[in-house]
This record gives C-alpha cells, sequence and structure tokens, in this order.
C-alpha cells in the first residue's frame, strides 16, 4: 500500500514537472525564436524552414537596423523619453506624495480626487485634445511634447503608492527635522527621501518599463515626424510598410523587436524581485 | 504662509502638467462631442453624433469585439493563472525559475508582442506555417487572421500569452496572505487536497481575484496596441475596438474620414463604460484594504 502511495506521488510529481516545462516552452517561445532569428541573415530568414539556430551566425541585421534603417536614431529616443520620464516621475510623484499625505493645504482633496478620478480613463479617449496642445505648443516636432505629455500621467498612480508608503513612516521623523530648522523642502529631501527608497524603486520600475513599452502616445504625436519615434513605434511602423524589393522586411522587423525587448529584459534579470513586489504594489494601491 | 508657498512650489508643476494633458483633454472630448469637427470648423449639433452613433454598426461591432476580447481573454486567462499560482505556492524545486519565466512576457511591449506574432504567424513562411507543414497538421501555409472570428481567437489566445504570469504573480500574492493555520486546522478535521482548494484557498483569494478581473476590465475596455499592430481592426472592422476605431477618426488613418467631434462622442460613451467599472474597482480595493 505505502509503496503504492509513493508511486503514484512521484507520477504526480514528474507530471507536474511536464506541465510547468512546458508552460514554461509556451510562454518563452516567442522570444526565444525571435532573438535566435535575429542572428540569421536575410536570405535564411527568407527561406522559412523550422531551424531555430542560425545556419550561419550573423550581426548583418543589427548593423543593418542601426545604420540603413533608422535604429539607431529610435534606440537612442527611447533612451531619452524613457530616461527623462522616469527621472522627473520619481521626483514629482515622491513630492507631491509627500505634500499630500504629511500636509494639509486649500485645493489638497480637490486634487487628490481628480487623481482617483483619472486614473483609469486618462490616455485611452483623450489622445486627441493631448495631441492638439502639443501641437498648439509648437512641440510636436520635439521629444520635449512627447515627454511632458506623458509625464501629464504618468505620476498619477505612482503618487498614490508613495502615499501609501509614507502612511507607514512615523510623523515624529519630520517633527525633529523641523526643530532643527528644517523646511517644508529640507524635510522632503533630506529627512524622507533618504527613507522611502523602496518605493522609489517601485516606482522607478514600473514607470521605466511603462514608458519604454508606451505605444498609443508616442505613435500619435509622431505621426508627423516619423524621427522622434521610440523603438516600440519605430519597429511596428515597418510592420505595414513592404521593403524595397517588396514583401515584409523581417530582417528590420526582427532586429527591431530585439532592440526593444533586450534592455527590458536585462533590467529584469538584474531586478526581478523589485519587479514582481513592484506590480503587486501597483496593484494593490491603485 | 511660506509653509503654503513652499507646498504649493513643490506640486506647481506636476499638477498643471496633468491638468493640461490629462484633465483638459477630458473636458475638451466631453464639449466636442456636442459639436460637428472636422479639425477645421466646428458647429454645434447637440446629441447628433451620439443619436449616429446608436445607428452605427461599426461602432457597436467596436463594442462587442472588446468585450469578446476581454471576458473571453478573462475565461481563459484566469483559471490558468489560478492554477500555476496554486501549483508554484508550493515547495517545489525550481519554482523560483518558473516563476520568473512565466512572468517574462509581461515585460514586452504590447505594441512588440504585435510584431513577433505577425512574423510567427505569417503566411510567407513563418515559423507556425513551417512547423504545420513540417508536421504534416496542414497542407498548405494557412492565415490564421483571415476572418474576423480567428482573428479574435488569436487575440484572446495572445492576449492570454501575455498577460497570464500578470495574474499569476498578483494570486501568488494573495496565495502568500492566507494563513497557514487555516490549512492545519483543515489537515486535522480531515480535509483533502481539493476540499482544501474549495473551501479555503479560493474563497480567501476572493478579494484579490476581485481585482484582478477588476483589472482585466478596465486594461480590456482599452485594449488598442496589440490590435493596431496585428490585425489594424480587420478583416472589415471585424476585430475593432472601440480604442482603435475612436483612435482612426482622431488621426484620419487610411479609409476613416476626420471627423474630431464623432470620435469624441465614441470617447464620451467609452469614457462613461470605463468609469462604471472603475467606480467598481474602487469600491472593491478599499473593501480589501480595510480588511487587512
Amino acid at each position: 500500500m505505502l509503496a503504492h502511495a509513493r508511486l503514484n506521488r512521484a507520477i504526480i510529481h514528474v507530471l507536474l514537472y511536464v506541465l510547468l516545462s512546458a508552460t514554461t516552452l509556451v510562454a518563452l517561445f516567442p522570444v526565444i525564436y525571435i532573438f535566435l532569428a535575429s542572428f540569421k541573415s536575410n536570405q535564411e530568414l527568407l527561406a522559412g524552414g523550422v531551424g531555430l539556430l542560425p545556419r550561419q551566425f550573423t550581426l548583418a541585421n543589427y548593423v543593418n537596423a542601426w545604420k540603413a534603417a533608422n535604429f539607431s536614431r529610435y534606440t537612442f529616443n527611447s533612451l531619452f523619453f524613457t530616461g527623462t520620464v522616469t527621472a522627473v516621475t520619481v521626483l514629482f510623484s515622491t513630492m507631491m506624495g509627500y505634500c499630500f499625505q504629511r500636509k494639509s493645504f486649500p485645493g489638497k482633496r480637490f486634487m487628490l480626487g481628480t487623481f482617483y478620478f483619472s486614473m483609469f480613463v486618462a490616455g485611452a479617449v483623450t489622445i486627441y485634445p493631448v495631441f492638439m496642445l502639443v501641437v498648439q505648443a509648437e512641440l510636436h516636432r520635439t521629444l520635449l511634447g512627447l515627454i511632458l505629455a506623458t509625464l501629464g500621467g504618468s505620476s498619477i498612480l505612482t503618487t498614490l503608492l508613495v502615499i501609501g508608503y509614507l502612511k507607514g513612516i512615523p510623523k515624529e521623523l519630520d517633527e525633529s527635522a523641523i526643530i532643527d530648522g528644517c523646511g517644508v523642502f529640507g524635510v522632503y529631501a533630506r529627512i524622507l527621501l533618504p527613507v522611502i527608497t523602496p518605493v522609489v524603486g517601485v516606482v522607478t520600475l514600473i514607470t521605466f518599463q511603462g514608458t519604454w513599452n508606451s505605444y498609443m502616445l508616442p505613435l500619435a504625436l509622431t505621426l508627423t515626424s516619423p524621427d522622434n519615434r521610440p523603438l516600440s513605434v519605430g519597429v511596428t511602423s515597418l510592420a505595414y510598410v513592404s521593403g524595397p524589393q517588396g514583401g515584409m522586411q523581417w530582417d528590420l522587423l526582427i532586429a527591431g523587436s530585439c532592440m526593444s525587448i533586450i534592455p527590458i529584459a536585462v533590467v529584469y534579470l538584474w531586478a526581478n524581485r523589485f519587479f514582481i513586489s513592484g506590480i503587486t504594489a501597483g496593484a494593490l494601491k491603485g | 504662509m511660506a509653509e503654503l508657498a513652499s507646498i504649493y512650489a513643490m506640486i506647481a508643476a506636476p499638477y498643471a502638467l496633468f491638468v493640461a494633458f490629462v484633465l483638459y483633454p477630458l473636458l475638451w472630448i466631453l464639449r466636442y462631442s456636442f459639436f460637428d469637427y472636422d479639425g477645421m470648423r466646428a458647429t454645434f449639433v447637440g446629441f447628433d453624433n451620439f443619436a449616429v452613433l446608436l445607428r452605427d454598426e461599426v461602432w457597436w461591432k467596436a463594442v462587442s469585439n472588446t468585450l469578446i476580447l476581454t471576458f473571453g481573454g478573462m475565461a481563459i486567462g484566469i483559471p490558468l493563472s489560478l492554477l500555476f499560482a496554486v501549483l508554484l505556492n508550493r515547495s517545489l524545486r525550481g519554482r523560483v525559475f518558473f516563476r520568473a519565466a512565466l512572468y517574462f512576457p509581461v515585460l514586452i511591449s504590447a505594441a512588440v508582442v504585435g510584431v513577433v506574432f505577425r512574423i510567427m504567424l505569417s503566411p510567407e513562411n513563418g515559423i507556425l506555417n513551417e512547423l504545420l507543414l513540417a508536421s504534416g497538421l496542414a497542407d498548405e501555409p494557412i492565415y490564421v487572421l483571415e476572418s474576423a472570428g480567428a482573428a479574435l481567437t488569436t487575440l484572446i489566445l495572445i492576449g492570454v500569452w501575455q498577460g497570464m504570469g500578470y495574474n499569476m504573480t498578483l494570486m501568488l500574492a494573495g496565495l502568500q496572505r492566507i494563513p497557514h493555520e487555516l490549512y492545519e486546522a483543515a489537515t486535522i478535521d480531515g480535509a483533502g487536497e481539493r476540499q482544501k482548494l474549495w473551501s479555503i484557498t479560493i474563497p480567501q483569494l476572493g478579494p484579490m481575484l476581485q481585482i484582478i478581473i477588476m483589472l482585466g476590465v478596465l486594461n480590456g475596455l482599452k485594449e488598442f496596441d496589440l490590435v493596431n499592430v496585428l490585425t489594424r481592426g480587420q478583416p472589415n472592422h471585424g476585430s475593432e475596438t472601440m480604442v482603435t476605431y475612436i483612435f482612426n477618426y482622431f488621426f484620419e488613418m487610411e479609409g476613416y474620414r476626420a471627423q474630431q467631434g464623432y470620435a469624441a462622442s465614441a470617447s464620451v460613451v467609452a469614457f462613461l463604460i470605463i468609469s462604471l467599472v472603475a467606480l467598481l474597482y474602487f469600491k472593491l480595493s478599499k473593501k480589501l484594504s480595510e480588511n487587512e
């Protein structure tokens, strides 16, 4: 009897691993496929076939995308756009979180109310007036317009996260600093900012990922200025354009996709614990 | 006084940007939903846009597609995420690896996911067709986005592929909040694994499940990125969503005549639908944080 039960357990164990491995393969297959394909030659890509590994390893697709297509520009745009938005969002949401959680001032309730009100609708349905504003400010040929428009909506959820975290930090900390002569800004910059680094990490990751991967707003704001496209828009805009010889430009599409995926994958491998706690916090505090 | 001045100095810039790029645009669409406006000239037309919208078959197709994508995706994705969350919550060798790997698709831009799957599903030498042909499962290349039904199914499955890790991670966080004593007491009472799942795990996960469902609905209703890249709402609006439809009218994409007033009224309707769900979400998440 006992041996029988043990055998059963072993079988279940094996089945469990088969299921998990199969699912993991499905989850990772598209990424592995596209990554390996990016090192194939263009002829090999066009020929098709079921082989995953490149017959001849080449970096030509990347070189091509980087030089001939506009991908060096797109990469720069993505880095500059994401970097600026992330840095400023961290600054904005910690400052607002601090003022909202620690201070009382006229208009506070109204401001917080508008944050909650707009959190889930912003973006999707208001894209056109946002575009018009940027055009009227004559910023539609610059990255600055895209950055400002993104910042308008990027600090809502993150401010609420900071407020939630500050609730757990004792007020005595501020009070002793005030007695020592710290002003409003001094308490924020010298006392609280160093204490709330965990939530700053979460805000950084959420914003970095969201901005790097954002698509609709950058698409709309760069319709008339292709040079300002970040990678996500640059590569997708090729999906419906035929190459000089006709047909899809597989080499550029594949290399471009990898250029968008690799940086975020590297950040994830380096900080995946933060990602997990970050998305959980983001969903619950929302 | 000096204190108030420094507070406003700290929040003025961020809040001004929020007003300009979030609040003002909301008022803008509300206003222009009552106008006939093509980007040049605006004439007040009262509720005319809404009346036309009410009879616009493509719009309602877009609404129903959006609902199919949202709820179809959740019907498949949520049970799957629950299954893997429960499996990976046990002490299991390699569970850290499995968790991290299943989360990986979440990281990628939905637009880039669209490109990757366009490549893989291509009827000209896409890997899916090559595999089908090589294994003898198909005689000639198939184009999976050819019919509306197949396009929607494909979009749902890709959505599940990309979103499962996210829901699984949230459920794992929910599972870890369940007190061990509950399971120990049940074991003493002689409950089996299945009984524990139904009478402890799922009820205790309840609030987290509600959050997951709400987030799923909210994000689903705004579906744009993947659709716009993979199918462009085709064939014949068969995979159009609310937001792709609105976007096309706003920006006069191929086959559309610019009609910003009309798009604004569609936006208002979409806004109302989304707000309703968001309101429910806040009620639920408030209840969840009060329970803690």
